[in-house]
């Protein structure tokens, strides 16, 4: 059901747009189990021939896995690979165009997926696992190697004390770029009937962005770099007919805001329906969830 | 560092050994906080190194956490049950701190009401001229962002390490008190928010423009401890 609404307009939602760009934690689905009425309104998208973009921050996944849990859990088995944009995937596109591929390196702080990601476009990169703690005299002799052009600091299980230090020093002593896919707050997992709130990304970059100086480049929403970087990679969206839907104002609507684009607010992941009246801006759509589309 | 290293370090400048206890670390002042803070049967969540470890042990605290933990990505955390006994989270410098081990804690902290203190929040500690490393604060900074708080700071330059100091030498004239340091943000701040006299030595991180330069100021300025006399 639609809770509320900036339209005025008669038409259904769905039938007032080309293209969705659609988060998947919490709007599709939660814990690998589908959200109730997203399956009714991904095939009334894909029956009305629509353009459906998968954008998700979430790099712990990689596009093969995303493509296989539409499949399994929503039915719709042949999203194309160029519409499943992960923060991973923008990170490995914007490598991809900007850095000297033979030449240089990227010091990854990630998870499995994320690697498995840049392997496939072809980045050399390396730091993923555990990293063992080095003392002050390993530290002193330590040599950056000056082929570190770049860091990307994203969520990892075995981040520590090492993997802060060598980050921070091929930021400081390399000027490598500071690359952050990801600025998510918290992360849901679920506890019985509700929801466990987590320490997600910026906990892991909390330490590193206080002691290096200069700010770090934002891929993921709610910076519009996504929004921008499928159309230069993949053709032109029609931006006054393309709505995004997500379950987080701080990337999901400010993401919308950003990029000049509709925003619908669903309140079956993050945000709760308490939480609405207090927005500094208001979502042109708020809906229970997703199906809210086909009203 | 562990207890016996400080003490043999001061030990082996002078020429009597000491009689009651005269060396405080940020981690001997927290544990001897949590000795009149917990209760039978209470014990802490510990991230901290294996010197803050033994510390704790010898005031009597009982510790669970320390130590590596294995990974676990973020829908295990579904079923992590945290130990009930646990009443407060400590942070120090832990070179065993992961992601995995900090959202336990801020697991205690938020959904257990475990309060949360630490050792300190210096961000960086040099290694060198050229070289920073980081220090507790940056290890810790992602707790403190996730919990949108430091912790109580027991360490300086809380003026919480004074009065456990002050209360076990039995201290009550604070004007017959000299702190003496050669860091403005820790040492020279400590005896500020403490109310003591302070004097700033010219031997370690700080030069004499940086005084000029800071906002606290320390009572005198020495070019070393041995001007004291």
């Amino acid at each position: 059901a639609v809770v509320s609404t900036q339209s005025t307009g008669a038409k259904g939602i769905i039938d007032q747009f080309s293209t969705f760009l659609i988060d998947c934690d919490g709007v599709l689905w939660t814990s690998e189990k589908a959200v109730k009425g997203a399956r009714r309104a991904l095939d009334a998208l894909v029956k009305a021939e629509k353009r459906v973009i998968l954008v998700t921050n979430n790099c712990g996944r990689t596009v093969s896995s995303i493509q296989r849990m539409m499949d399994e859990i929503l039915g719709i088995p042949d999203i194309p690979k160029r519409d499943v944009i992960t923060s991973g995937v923008a990170t490995a596109i914007y490598l991809k165009n900007r850095m000297n591929i033979e030449k240089e390196k990227v010091y990854l702080i990630a998870q499995d997926a994320f690697s498995k990601t840049l392997d496939d476009y072809g980045i050399s990169h390396f730091g993923l696992g555990p990293q063992p703690f080095r003392n002050t005299v390993e530290w002193g002799e330590f040599e950056v190697d000056p082929s570190v052009k770049y860091v990307v600091v994203s969520l990892d299980p075995d981040f520590n004390h090492s993997k802060l230090t060598e980050a921070y020093l091929y930021i400081t002593e390399n000027n490598a770029e500071y690359i952050v896919p990801d600025v998510d707050m918290f992360y849901s997992c679920k506890r019985g009937d509700g929801t466990r709130k987590i320490p997600g990304t910026h906990s892991v970059q909390a330490g590193l962005s206080a002691m290096v100086e200069k700010a770090p480049t934002p891929i993921g929403k709610p910076s519009r770099f996504i929004f921008d970087m499928i159309q230069e990679e993949y053709g032109p969206l029609d931006g006054g007919r393309t709505l995004m839907i997500g379950d987080s104002y701080e990337t999901d609507m400010k993401f919308g805001f950003n990029c000049g684009i509709a925003t619908a607010l669903v309140l079956s992941g993050n945000a709760k329906k308490e939480d609405v009246e207090g927005f500094e801006r208001q979502p042109d759509f708020v809906m229970d969830d997703i199906s809210g589309i086909l009203d | 560092p562990p207890l016996d290293t400080l003490e043999k370090a001061v030990v082996s400048t002078q020429s009597t050994g000491p009689e009651e206890r005269c060396i405080y670390s940020a981690g001997v002042a927290c544990a001897m906080y949590l000795k009149h803070q917990l209760k039978e049967g209470e014990k802490i969540f510990l991230m901290g190194s294996n010197g803050f470890s033994s510390v704790l042990k010898e005031c009597g605290v009982e510790a669970v956490g320390h130590g590596v933990h294995e990974p676990m990505d973020l829908h295990s955390f579904s079923t992590f049950q945290p130990d009930p006994t646990v009443k407060f989270v400590v942070g120090g410098f832990d070179p065993q701190l992961t992601h995995t081990k900090m959202t336990k804690a801020f697991i205690y902290v938020r959904e257990f009401g475990a309060e949360y203190i630490c050792t300190n929040q210096d961000l960086v500690c040099p290694l060198s001229s050229s070289r920073l490393l980081p220090g507790t604060g940056a290890v810790l900074a992602g707790l403190t962002a996730a919990l949108g708080h430091t912790g109580k700071v027991i360490g300086k330059p809380s003026p919480i390490f004074f009065d456990i100091v002050a209360r076990e030498h039995g201290i009550t004239d604070k004007s017959r008190v000299l702190m003496v340091g050669d860091n403005l943000l820790t040492d020279i701040q400590f005896a500020a928010n403490s109310g003591i006299d302070s004097a700033v030595v010219y031997t370690g991180v700080t030069k004499p423009k940086d005084v000029t330069e800071s906002a606290v100021k320390p009572t005198y300025c020495l070019n070393s401890v041995a001007e004291l006399l």
